[in-house]
């Protein structure tokens, strides 16, 4: 330990810039890792959070198919009392409007008090200061009044609303006064959702929801929890068809696995950075052990095993690995933060509505970022610490044994890359596992693996190729021999850099062919003139509706010549119960106003017209991929009358969600699932409206008590692609870094050979060349390698977008997405890379000069 | 038993049109406290020769035994283990680790050896004062001259007490008069400590310290001609 | 003769005699005829309603039982705005307690609901009050009555016996100075009772006679009455006695107290505030709520030359309803030891003391909840 410091630590402190180098990449690439981490967690915790609130002590419950569960058939539901306490529910997003006018998602319970007590604490700050609970009648009286809401004590703190004060609840296009009755103390639950929870009386929630005569769910708090397995075999025997009894953990997993292919995707990418820092630690290792062969020799003439030297310099890796993780974390945990508000807008509009925290980091995280960069930092520093340890003692004296070129490895490294992409070409055809592109994902892999296989042998063509270097002077002749010269030693950087900008031209390929296609998806979709939505759109669960009144008041506009009814509700499907989004739209509207992109069949309209009021339905896509339903089959839906049969008329691109959509007519949901108020409407305005204008008019006609969301046709199309935009821009901020870091590889790796060639180097100034000359040399080494990097990274990368667009998308969301070249992108990225990689190489160009003059001096 | 005993030894690096005989069968012993110099223009092998005595280098053909162990026989392991505990090593460029300061350098084959680093520093600090580098302790290399850094080499070199000092050029990289100094300090060790010395040098100067020459040239010893 | 009036039929529209209170309700006043099977049933006019089932049971065995079995509603809102389901009009309560006398110990239970989608209700026109699976309702004239919770619980057939005797002024009963302070009131005085308990998780079969009351209105009590005293009891001559005697805050008999006598042939006689006395005897504390409920009772009817001595079968029979009612009262077995002239008499009944601790009553059948 003594020595470690002494040879080890002293020398990192030494030699600053290139550790601060390495340790920034190993900090980047654990902060990456650890920051997808956090935010995939903080969404899924956000949600489980919420749930476990919302769930309470409930050990069952009672969910009906799409629409609820029907209250009617809960009369007949008396025998649940034999096996515990029974609780309908009523479980919605709303907002509150807080006195300073700022509005606030919260997540809305409407309990039967008198039945929901013993699921849920429910710690009032009024009865608080008295030093005990409310009696169960003290909170009915509370609750009774229609405009009774309780809100938490951390959520009124944060918003100055003070109790027994009015605030405006904002349900769906309503506006609704009410008076704040009660503050749950900041205690369990209430802090755990960091406040964004509102109670009501289940009358008032139903009313104030449209949910007259539904129940969002029933939940069951067994009298013998250790009975659940049996209480639930049972239960499920006994319920009529349509219910369902399931435990709450399972909304969970539900979401877990809706969520499981965005999170997979994002944690893969997030790796490469990691593997980007591995390089790195191998090219700082290497350096090392380069720089100090004669110490090494030394050492081991002194007496050190060969052991002991290898775990010096395993032990550097180690260390810069932990200051790495160390650094990573909190930088990891900003970054999920930025993370999270940027995905925000992502995670919120497609899948959930939640308040997601960022997780504070514990001793939890440590170990695993250590367990993460520590292993990979090893692997790193396995060969040049190998190398280390085969460091003769000689090498104290004397100059010997360096590397000794294999002239095999070129056509080795060619084969091995021929092999990979074999493989990457089988593994691409292979199904998904589980709905994640494992395999797709593998591919991928597999190919980025392939294109660093074939860099040795791709160098080694460089080597022999006579291009015209004297373009560059004689320095690029230089720049190439010396280049020539290391091929060995190159390889491993410039693959790093190859698989970075492979990786950044696949998604750029990926992303900007997305964005082609999605924007003529909605050219062609989009055909309404105004939309008219709620504030939340929440993508999953229950959405809000827009009022009959509203509907009224819109459709008497003398401007507007139809209108379109949109209902959606979350649907559990198939033998996984993956929840996919059952639509409700007016066929006939859409049929005469509409557009719908179809894929199949070609004769879409006629298809459509035959589903009008038919026990038939248009899937999307990305259903049709993953519950593998063709034109004509059969699928079977649950409804509040138990499963029935739906023939799929058509599948139509959709790029909404990649949950699946299954839509019918109006009045086939409404024969099935009972009448439901629409959460979105179309309208189609007069030929010489002026949709502006309207909008205007019917904006303006909106009373006190309502509040809409109209959307022209054009703002719809801007938003559609800005959300696009937001998406992937957490993808771009990954892939930023993940070039940076590699970046950084290739001026360490250009340290490397400057150091390695120092005596050549030594020789050149001796030989009359100009500090300048030296300084160009490695600049142009340095853009040699970019240029090359590119060069080699950008067809992989075309290649591996052809992976991510025919297969790991179609496995993770089901979406065709054509492909396209943005080839403005790339040339621009090609040119920034020359640049970047050239200035990179400023700094091992100054060490180049710098060393020239000592090594002169002091040995030459 | 002598402290060392080298029979025969040949040395071959490389193959083929490359291959170069560096010893051609030389033979030597030193008793135990002995100063042998071996002398020799520059390529004459008089530097593998005491590479392989120091078992740095494995010698092609031929039997060398330090203390009675024969090296031919260690594994690497063994013969770093050797290389620790019986030989100490001087090196014509110092070979100090420049992050280490002069006592820790003369401290490092007691750490190597498992001696706890107090009692390293305290034995580092005795050997320093030995060489006359009391008051330098705490520098690093870098800050130090070429014939203080010698002289901390030596004091390295014998902390430990070895059996067999080996000294390579040891003066080949001084001016005279710090050379002159390592040299009064190898010889008063020497005397102190009872180590068995092996010196190359090409200096007749140095050589005359020695209690007995051996000469080469060309990697085969040359009979004794004044 | 009230009995007998009872069965007399009244004119249809009844139901529609008292004045509406401003916030919707009924004031139970003089003028409507109490008629059955019709008047078993609920009364949702009317704010307060309750159907009081209480008895002394024994088993073949000898061992002795009392339960009482309460079904309250209690209207909210006469006609809420909401449409939803849930919207609370009435909430229904009910109490359940089972009086094991040889081992001295009471159990009860209690429960609180809204009527929601039909998980607890009071069906008007016959018989039919329910809170979940407990529930009293009419098997032709015999009333059912069930009501288990978990290890403890009866389930009972009760025979009309003489029938319903109606209390106060045909039916009305006064409670306060104010016109509308009363209730319809009336009780079935002699139920001859078979069945089983649920004693211990164990299930016992019982005999026996359970005394049943019915009383619906909407204001009760004034705010100076605090609390009541009452007995039903059941002579082994065959007659039975209910009193009641409300307490004002100074704890002094109030002029609304009153009574009915049943004769062995069922002809009732009502009993005003001046024609019997009741006089406390030992107290008993309770540990739990403190209140030091009087568990022996002396009653004298001069009238009749009626003296009883009354004393609780069991001290501890206090009832602690927090989370339904909120109010905690003592209501228990008793029994009975006296003479009418010369002749000594004994016989078995309730006895209910509220007011003794926590909120005044007032409090709760004035006001809602």
């Amino acid at each position: 330990m003594t020595l470690f410091r002494q040879f080890i630590v002293r020398a990192l402190l030494r030699d600053r810039p290139r550790t601060v180098v390495t340790v920034v990449g190993l900090t980047l690439g654990v902060a990456v890792v650890v920051a997808i981490r956090l935010a995939n967690a903080s969404s899924i915790r956000g949600f489980e959070t919420a749930l476990d609130v919302v769930a309470g002590k409930t050990s069952l419950e009672i969910v009906g198919a799409g629409v609820g569960v029907p209250e009617t058939q809960l009369r007949d539901l008396g025998w649940l009392r034999d096996y515990g306490r029974v609780s309908p529910v009523i479980d919605r997003i709303a907002r509150v409007r807080a006195p300073d006018g700022t509005e606030h998602p919260v997540r809305v319970l409407g309990v039967d008090v008198l039945r929901d007590r013993p699921f849920r604490e429910y710690r009032l700050l009024r009865f608080a200061r008295d030093g005990r609970d409310p009696r169960p009648q003290e909170l009915l009286a509370l609750l009774l009044d229609p405009t009774s809401v309780v809100l938490t004590q951390r959520f009124a703190g944060r918003h100055a609303i003070e109790l027994d004060t009015p605030v405006q609840l904002i349900i769906g296009d309503r506006v609704h006064g009410a008076v704040v009755r009660g503050l749950l103390l900041d205690e369990g639950p209430a802090r755990v959702v960091d406040g964004q929870l509102a109670l009501m009386d289940i009358a008032t929630a139903q009313l104030l929801f449209d949910r007259l005569g539904w129940l969002d769910r029933v939940e069951i708090q067994l009298f013998d929890a250790e009975t659940i397995d049996d209480a639930e075999g049972a239960i499920a025997t006994r319920l009529p068809d349509g219910l369902r009894v399931q435990r709450p953990a399972q909304r969970g997993r539900q979401v877990e696995r809706m969520l499981a292919a965005f999170h997979f995707n994002l944690t893969a990418l997030s790796y490469i950075a990691l593997v980007v820092g591995l390089f790195l630690v191998y090219n700082t290792v290497a350096v090392s052990v380069i720089t100090r062969r004669r110490e090494i020799g030394t050492l081991r003439a002194l007496g050190a095993t060969r052991r002991l030297v290898r775990r010096l310099f395993l032990g550097e890796a180690a260390l810069l690995a932990m200051v790495g993780a160390g650094l990573g974390l909190p930088a990891g945990w900003l970054l999920a933060q930025a993370a999270v508000r940027l995905t925000s807008t992502t995670v919120n509009v497609l899948y959930i509505t939640s308040a997601a925290t960022v997780p504070a980091l514990g001793a939890g995280d440590l170990l695993l970022a250590c367990a993460v960069a520590i292993p990979l930092a090893l692997a790193g520093a396995a060969i040049p610490s190998a190398e280390a340890a085969g460091v003769t003692p000689i090498a104290a004296v004397r100059d010997v044994d360096r590397f000794v070129r294999d002239r095999g490895v070129p056509r080795r490294s060619a084969a091995l890359a021929m092999l990979l992409f074999g493989a990457g070409w089988w593994l691409s055809t292979r199904e998904a596992v589980g709905g994640l592109p494992v395999f797709g994902l593998g591919a991928a892999l597999l190919v980025v693996f392939g294109a660093a296989a074939l860099v040795p042998a791709l160098l080694d063509l460089l080597r022999r190729v006579r291009l015209p270097w004297r373009w560059f002077g004689l320095e690029g002749l230089l720049a190439h021999a010396n280049l020539s010269a290391s091929v060995s030693r190159l390889a491993v950087s410039v693959a790093a850099l190859v698989v970075s900008l492979a990786m950044l031209a696949a998604m750029a390929i990926m992303v900007g062919s997305f964005r082609d296609t999605v924007g003529y998806w909605v050219g062609q979709t989009l055909q309404g003139d105004l939309f008219v939505a709620t504030a939340d759109r929440a993508p999953l669960g229950p959405a809000v509706t827009i009022s009959a009144a509203t509907e009224r008041r819109l459709a008497a506009h003398p401007a507007v010549a139809a209108l379109d009814r949109f209902s959606h509700v979350d649907l559990s499907y198939g033998p996984d119960r993956d929840l996919i989004i059952l639509g409700a739209g007016d066929f006939e509207v859409r049929l005469e106003h509409g557009g719908l992109l179809l894929k199949t069949p070609t004769d879409g309209r006629a298809a459509m017209r035959r589903a009008v009021g038919a026990d038939a339905v248009v899937v999307s896509e990305s259903f049709a991929i993953k519950h593998d339903v063709a034109v004509a089959d059969r699928i079977e839906l649950d409804t509040p009358q138990g499963a029935r049969p739906f023939q799929v008329v058509a599948v139509y691109y959709d790029y909404s969600s990649d949950r699946g959509l299954v839509v019918m007519d109006r009045t086939t949901f409404a024969r099935h699932y009972g009448a439901q108020r629409p959460t979105g409407l179309t309208l189609y305005l007069a030929p010489d409206a002026d949709p502006e204008a309207v909008r205007e008019e019917l904006l303006a006609g909106a009373g006190p008590d309502h509040r809409l969301f109209i959307r022209t046709n054009a703002a719809l199309r801007a938003e559609v692609l800005r959300i696009f935009d937001a998406t992937f821009a957490i993808t771009y901020a990954l892939e930023a870094i993940a070039i940076f870091v590699a970046i950084i590889g290739v001026a360490a790796t250009l340290v490397t050979l400057t150091l390695e060639r120092r005596r050549e180097l030594a020789m050149l100034r001796q030989l009359g060349a100009g500090r300048g000359q030296i300084r160009r040399m490695v600049v142009i080494e340095a853009a040699m390698l970019g240029m090359l990097s590119q060069g080699v990274g950008l067809p992989v990368g075309v290649v591996l977008s052809l992976i991510l667009i025919y297969v790991v998308n179609v496995q993770s969301f089901g979406w065709t997405i054509q492909f396209h070249l943005p080839l403005g992108f790339l040339a621009q990225s090609t040119l920034l890379i020359a640049v970047t990689t050239a200035l990179a190489g400023l700094y091992p160009a100054r060490i180049a000069t710098r060393l020239t003059e000592t090594e002169g001096t002091s040995e030459g | 038993m002598p402290t060392l005993q080298a029979h025969d030894l040949h040395r071959v690096y490389g193959s083929g049109d490359s291959r170069v005989e560096a010893l051609r069968g030389v033979s030597l012993t030193v008793a135990g406290g002995e100063f042998l110099a071996v002398v020799g223009p520059s390529g004459c092998g008089k530097t593998t020769l005491l590479h392989l005595c120091g078992g740095m280098d494995r010698a092609t053909a031929g039997t060398i035994a330090v203390d009675g162990v024969a090296l031919g026989d260690l594994d690497d392991e063994a013969l770093t283990g050797l290389r620790r505990e019986r030989v100490g090593f001087v090196f014509q460029f110092f070979n100090l680790l420049p992050t280490l300061t002069l006592a820790e350098n003369i401290a490092l084959p007691l750490l190597l050896a498992g001696v706890s680093p107090a009692e390293g520093t305290a034995r580092a600090r005795e050997g320093a004062e030995r060489v006359g580098l009391g008051h330098r302790l705490a520098h690093f290399p870098a800050q130090v001259s070429g014939g203080e850094l010698q002289r901390a080499a030596v004091a390295r070199a014998l902390i430990h007490k070895p059996a067999l000092l080996i000294a390579d050029e040891p003066t080949g990289n001084l001016d005279t008069e710090s050379g002159q100094r390592v040299l009064e300090v190898l010889r008063t060790l020497h005397r102190e400590t009872g180590v068995a010395v092996l010196l190359a040098t090409h200096d007749a100067l140095i050589a005359g310290a020695a209690d007995r020459v051996l000469r080469m040239r060309d990697g085969v010893e040359v009979p004794a001609t004044l | 003769m009230a009995g007998a009036i009872a069965l007399v039929t009244v004119p249809a529209m009844a139901q529609e005699s008292g004045r509406v209170t401003s916030d919707g309700w009924r004031q139970a006043e003089i003028g409507y005829t109490l008629q059955f099977p019709r008047d078993h049933g609920s009364h949702p006019d009317y704010r307060i309603e309750w159907w009081y089932y209480t008895g002394n049971l024994s088993s073949d065995d000898g061992r002795r039982f009392g339960y009482q079995v309460t079904f309250f509603r209690i209207g909210v809102d006469p006609a809420p705005d909401n449409p939803s389901r849930w919207a609370v009009r009435d909430l229904f309560m009910a109490h359940l307690a089972l009086t094991d006398i040889g081992a001295g110990r009471q159990r009860m239970a209690e429960r609180l609901d809204r009527g929601g989608v039909g998980w607890a209700g009071a069906r008007a026109g016959t018989l039919e009050v329910w809170n979940g699976d407990w529930r009293a309702e009419l098997d032709g004239t015999t009333h059912r009555l069930r009501a288990v919770d978990g290890a403890f619980g009866v389930d009972l057939r009760l025979e009309p016996g003489k029938g319903p005797t109606v209390h106060g002024e045909d039916g009305l009963s006064r409670k306060g100075a104010q016109a509308g302070n009363a209730s319809y009131y009336y009780s079935m005085t002699r139920m001859p009772t078979t069945g089983h308990l649920v004693v211990d998780g164990e299930t016992v079969a019982v005999t026996g006679a359970s005394w049943m009351d019915h009383e619906f209105g909407t204001t009760f009590l004034e705010a100076s009455q605090v609390g009541w005293d009452w007995f039903s009891l059941q002579l082994d001559d065959g007659s039975e006695l209910m009193v009641f005697q409300l307490r004002g805050a100074d704890g002094a008999p109030d002029p609304h107290s009153a009574g009915t006598w049943v004769d062995a042939a069922g002809v009732a006689t009502p009993l005003g505030a001046g024609e019997f006395t009741l006089v406390p005897g030992r107290r008993w504390s309770s540990p739990s709520t403190d209140a030091a409920y009087p568990v022996q009772w002396r009653i004298e009817l001069p009238g009749r030359a009626a003296r009883f001595d009354i004393s609780a079968a069991v001290d501890a029979q206090e009832l602690n309803t927090e989370a339904s009612t909120g109010v905690t009262y003592w209501e228990g077995a008793v029994t009975l030891r006296g003479q009418i002239g010369e002749r000594a008499v004994s016989g078995r009944g309730y006895l209910e003391m509220t007011g003794y601790a926590g909120r005044p009553m007032s409090e709760m059948f004035r006001s809602g909840p």
